[in-house]
């Protein structure tokens, strides 16, 4: 770290890192762009934009200079989803700090899902919950948004308490869901349960490594 | 067809009320986009749209004029007081008034920056003005129209700072790199100014339920009427407002004056120190009293809500009711009022009407 390398321009950030010789033990997930782990903040040569992208998504440039965030400090306060209800008031009331948004827009280009972060902010602070969840189905909650906002929010937190008010109480539950929540209540699983729990660590490694895998 | 043009604020012919029978000329009304832009630049947006007339016998299709303003709603109207945006849009309904939303607006910021060269503070503002512009030009203005005095006070200083400094100006709009710039060519109005411009005088004609023998203390608070930096910024003289108290004519009430009318209400004290505002709000309650007051008209969801603290803290005997100046105009444009049942009641009983739908 701290040097320049060369690398073949096909690799993403991740394989880049992985070919001059690096091992990953964080900043790396699901390598599929879903996780959020690997969130890398970077600038290019003749540019003062800085940028956001996923390690495991993003092809290397040349000049890039790079660095990866492995994880963005934030406090997750409690929240108890049966006594609240489906409105933004209640949002505020959890997460105070989102009135301080000063629409800088800052946390919109720092998404590497391209997500209209203050965009969500505002929608809440203007009463609309539903918009507020449709914006941010693709949040993987990296924090790029939290780390750049001068106003202080946690937007991943914030849309994670959104989407589970509004999922709670404006969805239709879905109907397959209802129906296994009430086979996992009648017992279906417990024998299976019971079985893994009474197995020592070698019969559980083995089980795994046998494991049916999707195609 | 022959149309005759009946410039009146209506959307539609009311019932009962027809062209007079003066078709192909004038009806002694005047252009509502005359009276509006006396002496104004800004242009306005209106629309045309054709109505029945309901003057008995008169065929006539007419055209009347809809005026269209971009509306700024505010935090506060859409997660506390939905009645005060709610009975605005009744009474323009009634008045020939389309309030076009700005499109995804911003929080106003709520405090404008104080310091020089705080401009940060100033980007909720530019970005709803940015929406505003894009919107008022497809429908042909530059006014945008503004209920919440807060909100109000924060987007007239911010726009008038832009029209005055050309070097924050360009700092904001160099910042904001993802819109268009902003040209500070709109115009902030406060509801109740946009009322004055299209005429009082106007108001009164359309009032079908004048709220006669209604006794209203008019309170203005500070967001309208202070600070007059930059210079432009309150609706009427500060030391000597009569806005509401035109406005309360305008309806048919009679305004009485207070001494207290334009005293702060102890503002964000409510978050930290309640008992300062408390002792502040029975004052201006108290003072509405000793006038025999049977409401307080507040313009301001903070005022009112300051208010509302005061009034708890007060025996029933000493208490008077706050509502929004909208509500009251929507009542007596013969339109839904929001106001709580208890309220509207009292009114009613008052001035010797019938409830409305």
């Amino acid at each position: 770290m701290g040097k320049a390398y060369k690398v073949p321009n096909t690799l993403t950030i991740m394989k880049a890192i992985e070919y001059v010789g690096y091992r990953f033990i964080r900043s790396c997930g699901c390598r599929g762009g879903f996780c959020g782990a690997c969130t890398t903040f970077y600038r290019v040569k003749n540019d003062y934009k800085l940028q956001v992208d996923l390690a495991c998504q993003k092809r290397v440039e040349d000049g890039m200079y790079i660095v990866q965030l492995p994880f963005i400090p934030a406090e997750k306060p409690k929240w108890d989803l049966d006594k609240m209800k489906s409105t933004t008031d209640e949002v505020i009331r959890v997460f105070p700090e989102i009135t301080r948004c000063l629409s800088c827009n800052v946390c919109t280009q720092a998404c590497p899902q391209d997500i209209e972060v203050m965009r969500t902010i505002q929608a809440l602070r203007r009463g609309d919950l539903e918009d507020a969840v449709n914006l941010t189905f693709d949040c993987i909650s990296c924090g790029a948004c939290s780390i750049r906002c001068p106003a202080e929010i946690t937007h991943y937190q914030v849309f994670q308490l959104a989407r589970r008010l509004f999922g709670k109480y404006e969805t239709i539950p879905a109907k397959h869901l209802m129906e296994r929540v009430k086979e996992i209540e009648e017992g279906k699983f417990d024998d299976e349960v019971s079985k893994l729990m009474d197995m020592n660590l070698e019969e559980i490694k083995e089980l795994y490594k046998k494991r049916e895998i999707e195609k | 067809m022959d149309m005759c043009i009946l410039l009146r604020l209506f959307r539609q012919m009311p019932e009962g009320l027809g062209c007079g029978g003066n078709h192909g000329g004038s009806t002694g009304d005047k252009d509502p986009r005359e009276r509006f832009h006396k002496g104004r630049p800004e242009k306005g947006g209106y629309r045309e749209v054709t109505a029945d007339c309901h003057n008995r016998g008169c065929p006539e299709v007419h055209v009347v004029i809809i005026m269209e303003v971009l509306y700024y709603p505010g935090c506060s109207l859409r997660n506390t007081y939905p009645e005060f945006e709610k009975s605005t849009y009744e009474a323009c309904e009634k008045l020939g008034i389309e309030l076009v939303e700005i499109p995804e607006w911003s929080c106003c910021g709520v405090v404008p920056s104080l310091a020089t060269d705080n401009v940060m503070r100033h980007l909720g503002a530019v970005r709803s003005f940015i929406n505003a512009q894009k919107k008022g030009r497809e429908i042909g203005t530059n006014v945008i129209v503004v209920l919440c005095s807060m909100c109000y006070n924060v987007l007239k200083r911010v726009n008038l700072i832009l029209k005055e400094e050309p070097d924050t100006l360009e700092n904001v709009n160099s910042f904001i790199d993802d819109q268009p710039d902003y040209v500070p060519d709109l115009r902030v109005t406060h509801f109740l100014t946009f009322l004055k411009e299209t005429g009082f005088e106007n108001l009164e004609e359309k009032v079908n339920k004048p709220l006669k023998g209604l006794k209203v203390a008019p309170y203005y608070g500070c967001a309208l009427l202070r600070p007059d930096r930059p210079e432009g910024v309150p609706i009427d003289n500060p030391d000597n407002p009569v806005i509401l108290e035109s406005f309360v004519r305008s309806i048919g009430a009679e305004p009485v004056h207070f001494p207290f009318r334009a005293e702060c209400c102890g503002n964000y004290h409510i978050v930290l120190e309640p008992g300062i505002v408390e002792m502040r709000t029975r004052k201006i309650i108290g003072s509405a009293k000793s006038v025999k007051a049977d409401l307080i008209l507040s313009p301001c969801p903070l005022c009112t809500y300051n208010l509302g603290r005061g009034n708890e803290s007060l025996d029933k005997s000493e208490q008077v009711p706050v509502v929004f100046f909208t509500q009251l105009l929507a009542l007596a444009l013969g339109g839904k009022s929001y106001l709580p049942t208890e309220i509207e009641d009292q009114i009613l009983k008052k001035i010797g009407g019938e409830k409305s739908d």
